[in-house]
C-alpha cells in the first residue's frame, strides 16, 4: 500500500495542486479509492461487509450466557489468568484451581482459553458481552489475517471467495462470538494451508534458481508448526488434518523440486519439532494431572463409547441419571480410579470397550451415516442457541434462513471439489491435493465422533477455497497447461487415489449402512 | 522517499515497543485488578460415598475390602416388609471373592439378615478391573439429618425426575 506522501508525490508530478486543495481525510480515502483497481474494490467491499455484519448481530448475541463446552473455556481462561497474577505477584500458583479449570477432564485442549485469557487479566471479572465482544474482534481479525495470507499466496479470487463464505455466513458470523474454538481452528487450518502452498511455491522458484532468496527452512518449517499446534489447541481433532496437509507438502514439494528434497525434509522435521515441542507441555501437564498418559484430549473412549456403543451399557449398565452422556460416564470412570488407583482414562476406556461389544460393521456405518446428517443438516443450528434473551431484535430467523441458502450450496461445491481432479498447472493441482486432503480428513470426524451443527466451522474456510479452485478451474478449461508434464501427471494421479479413496470410503459405508 | 521509508519502520518499531511497554505494565499491575472466579463446573468434586462417610453405612458399620461402584441404593417392599437393595459393581476380585469378602464382613459383624448375590460380566478380559455385578439384601436403615446425606450422586439414591442420561 503506497504511503501518503507517495500519493500525494504521484498526484503532484500529475499536475495537482497539493497547495491550494488539501485534500481532507474524506478526499484522501476517494483518492485512494479511485486509485484501486476493480478487484480490489470488490474485496474492500467484502471486508466491510463482513464487519458490518459482525457489527449488526452483536447485539443480538452479547448477552447470551456460556453455552455447553463454553463453560471449561472460560473458566480455564479465568485460571489462566489467576496463574498470570501468581507469577508477576511472585506467590505460588494454585495448583488445585488450575487443576480443576484448566487440565479439567481432559476433554479439551486450551487454545481457546489461552486466547481469553488476556481478556481475564485486564478485566478479571468481564461480563459475558464483554466476552462476546473480545471474542468478535478476535475471530475477525483473525479472518481477516487469514484472508490477508490468501490473497498473498492463493491469490484474489480466493480471498474474495473466503470472504463470502464463510465471512459473510451468518451463523458463521454469530460463531465468532462463541468460545468454542472450532472456527479459529478452521481460520489457522486455512493460514496453514496457505503457507504450504507458498512453501510450495518458493521451494520450486529455488530449485529454478529464480524468485526471491528463499526463507531458511527451519524458519519456514517453524511457521508451519506453529500454525499447525495452534490449530489442534483449538480443535484437538484438527491433529490428523495437519499431519495430512504436511505429509502431502511435502511429497508435491519433493515431485515438483527433487533437488530440495533435503530442504523439504529439513522444513518438515522443524515443523514437526515446533509442533512437538509446543504439544508436550499440555501432554505433560495433563498427564501429571490426570494420572495417565495424555497425548491431546482424553474424551476418545468416552465418545466412541456414545457414539457406536450401546449407551445403556457405558457404565456396564446404564449411568447414573440427572446428567448428561458426557458427565455420567465421567463419574463413574472417576469412581473407579477412586476405588482402584487407575486411572480415570483406563476405567474410560474399558468402559468403551465393553459399551462396544455389540458394534458390527453394518451397526458402525449406519452410526457414521448418521453422524454425517448431523454434521450437514443443520448448520444453523446454533443460531437460537446464541441468540441473547436481551437482544433487541430477533437475528435468530434470518441468520437461520440465510445460512441455509449460503452453506448447503457451499456443501455441494465442497463434496465437488472431493471428486474433482483438477488437471491445471502445478498450483492449482497442489492446492486441489491439499484442499481434499483437508477436507478429508475433517471427513474422519463422523467416522468417530457424534456430529453436530458447529462441526462444519472448521471447514468453512476450505470450502470457499474450493469453489475459487473450482472458479479457476472452470475458467481455464481448454487452455494450455504449462510445466513438467510428468510431475504433473504424478500430482494428477495423488488427487486421483485421494478421489478414489473417498468414494470407495463412501461406497463402503453406503453399502454397510444400508 | 528516502526519508520517509526510513521512518515507516522506526515508527513501526516505537508503536510496537509501546504497545508491549503497555501489555507488560497491564501484565504488571494486573494482581491489582482483582482475581477472576472460575466456576469448576466442569470438573465438579466427586461426591463421596455414602456407605462410607457415615451418611448410610451398611449394617453392622461393615467395609467392603474390595473396589466397588455403588450403582443404586435403595428401600424396596416386600412381601416380608421394606428391605434395603444395594447394587454395586465390583472390581479385581472374582464375584465369587466378593461374596465371601461381604460374608465373612458381616457375619463377623454378626449381621445375618444378609443375602448376597454377584454376577460376574460376560465378555469382558479376565484382567478387566470392573468385574461384575453384586446385589446385597439388607435390613432397612435410617440415614442421618445433614444435608450431604441427600446428595443423590452420594447416596446413588435416584428420584423419577432426574432425567435418563442416555
Amino acid at each position: 500500500m503506497p504511503s501518503t506522501v507517495l500519493d500525494e508525490e504521484v498526484h503532484a508530478r500529475h499536475g495537482r495542486s497539493l497547495v491550494s486543495d488539501p485534500p481532507g481525510p474524506a478526499g484522501l480515502l476517494a483518492r485512494r479509492w479511485a486509485d484501486l483497481e476493480r478487484a480490489q474494490r470488490v474485496l474492500l467491499g467484502l471486508v466491510a461487509a463482513v464487519v458490518l455484519l459482525r457489527v449488526g448481530l452483536y447485539p443480538g448475541t452479547a448477552g447470551t450466557p456460556v453455552y455447553g463446552d463454553e463453560a471449561y473455556y472460560v473458566d480455564a481462561a479465568r485460571a489462566l489468568s489467576n496463574l498470570v497474577r501468581d507469577l508477576v505477584s511472585f506467590s505460588g500458583p494454585d495448583t488445585a484451581e488450575l487443576s480443576q479449570n484448566v487440565a479439567g477432564n481432559g476433554w479439551f485442549m486450551p487454545g481457546m482459553s489461552i486466547l481469553l485469557t488476556p481478556l481475564f487479566v485486564v478485566v478479571p471479572d468481564a461480563p459475558i458481552e464483554l466476552v462476546r465482544a473480545y471474542l468478535g474482534l478476535a475471530s475477525t481479525a483473525l479472518l481477516l489475517l487469514a484472508v490477508l495470507g490468501v490473497r498473498r499466496h492463493l491469490g484474489r479470487v480466493s480471498a474474495g471467495a473466503v470472504l463470502v463464505v464463510p465471512g459473510l455466513v451468518p451463523m458463521y458470523a454469530v460463531f465468532g462470538f462463541a468460545a468454542y474454538g472450532d472456527l479459529v481452528a478452521g481460520l489457522l487450518v486455512l493460514m496453514l494451508l496457505t503457507q504450504a502452498v507458498a512453501l510450495v511455491r518458493r521451494t520450486r522458484a529455488a530449485d529454478r534458481g529464480a524468485g526471491p532468496e528463499p526463507v531458511a527452512a527451519w524458519r519456514h518449517g517453524i511457521h508451519l508448526g506453529l500454525l499447525g499446534i495452534a490449530a489442534v489447541y483449538f480443535r484437538s481433532s484438527v491433529s490428523i488434518l495437519v499431519v495430512g496437509v504436511l505429509a502431502v507438502t511435502l511429497v508435491a514439494g519433493v515431485l515438483l523440486a527433487r533437488a530440495q528434497w533435503r530442504r523439504l525434509v529439513a522444513t518438515m522435521v522443524a515443523a514437526g519439532a515446533a509442533f512437538l515441542v509446543l504439544l508436550a507441555p499440555w501432554s505433560a501437564y495433563a498427564s501429571h494431572e490426570l494420572g495417565g498418559r495424555v497425548l491431546t484430549t482424553t474424551s476418545v473412549p468416552t465418545v466412541l463409547a456414545n457414539t457406536f456403543g450401546d449407551r445403556d451399557d457405558v457404565c456396564y449398565g446404564e449411568c447414573d441419571p440427572g446428567s448428561s452422556i458426557w458427565f455420567s460416564p465421567l463419574r463413574y470412570s472417576r469412581e473407579v480410579a477412586r476405588a482402584t488407583g487407575i486411572s480415570e482414562m483406563q476405567a474410560a476406556a474399558e468402559m468403551s470397550v465393553y459399551a462396544r461389544a455389540d458394534v458390527t460393521a453394518e451397526s458402525y456405518a449406519r452410526d457414521v451415516l448418521d453422524n454425517l446428517s448431523r454434521y450437514l443438516r443443520n448448520p444453523a443450528g446454533f443460531a437460537r442457541i446464541f441468540e441473547s434473551p436481551t437482544a433487541p431484535y430477533p437475528t435468530a430467523e434470518v441468520v437461520g434462513a440465510l445460512t441455509y441458502l449460503m452453506v448447503f450450496p457451499a456443501f455441494l461445491v465442497g463434496l465437488v471439489m472431493l471428486l474433482y481432479v483438477d488437471r491445471r498447472g502445478a498450483g492449482a493441482q497442489v492446492q486441489s491435493l491439499l484442499v481434499k486432503v483437508a477436507i478429508g480428513a475433517l471427513l474422519v470426524q463422523p467416522f468417530v465422533h457424534i456430529a453436530g451443527s458447529r462441526y462444519w466451522m472448521t471447514l468453512g474456510p476450505l470450502l470457499g477455497l474450493s469453489a475459487a479452485l473450482l472458479y479457476g478451474a472452470r475458467r481455464s478449461r481448454g487452455r494450455p497447461v504449462a510445466g513438467d508434464v510428468a510431475t504433473l501427471a504424478w500430482l494428477t494421479r495423488l488427487q486421483v487415489v485421494l478421489v478414489v479413496g473417498a468414494v470407495t470410503a463412501a461406497t463402503v459405508v453406503v453399502a454397510l449402512a444400508v | 522517499m528516502a526519508v520517509s521509508e526510513a521512518r515507516r519502520p522506526r515508527s513501526a518499531r516505537r508503536a510496537v515497543a509501546a504497545l508491549g511497554a503497555a501489555l507488560l505494565l497491564l501484565i504488571v499491575l494486573s494482581p491489582t485488578f482483582g482475581r477472576a472466579d472460575p466456576t469448576g463446573s466442569y470438573r465438579p468434586e466427586l461426591s463421596p460415598d455414602a456407605r462410607t462417610n457415615g451418611c448410610w453405612p451398611l449394617p453392622g458399620g461393615v467395609r467392603l475390602d474390595f473396589g466397588y461402584q455403588v450403582r443404586s441404593d435403595e428401600l424396596v417392599a416386600t412381601t416380608t416388609g421394606q428391605r434395603r437393595q444395594l447394587v454395586l459393581h465390583y472390581d479385581q476380585v472374582s464375584g465369587e471373592e466378593a461374596v465371601d469378602s461381604v460374608e465373612s464382613g458381616f457375619a463377623a459383624a454378626g449381621v445375618t439378615d444378609v443375602q448376597v448375590i454377584a454376577d460376574d460380566f460376560v465378555g469382558t478380559a479376565p484382567d478387566a478391573v470392573v468385574r461384575g455385578q453384586m446385589v446385597l439384601d439388607l435390613p432397612p436403615s435410617r440415614p442421618e439429618g445433614r444435608p450431604e446425606c441427600r446428595a443423590p450422586f452420594s447416596t446413588k439414591k435416584f428420584t423419577p425426575d432426574m432425567d435418563d442420561r442416555s
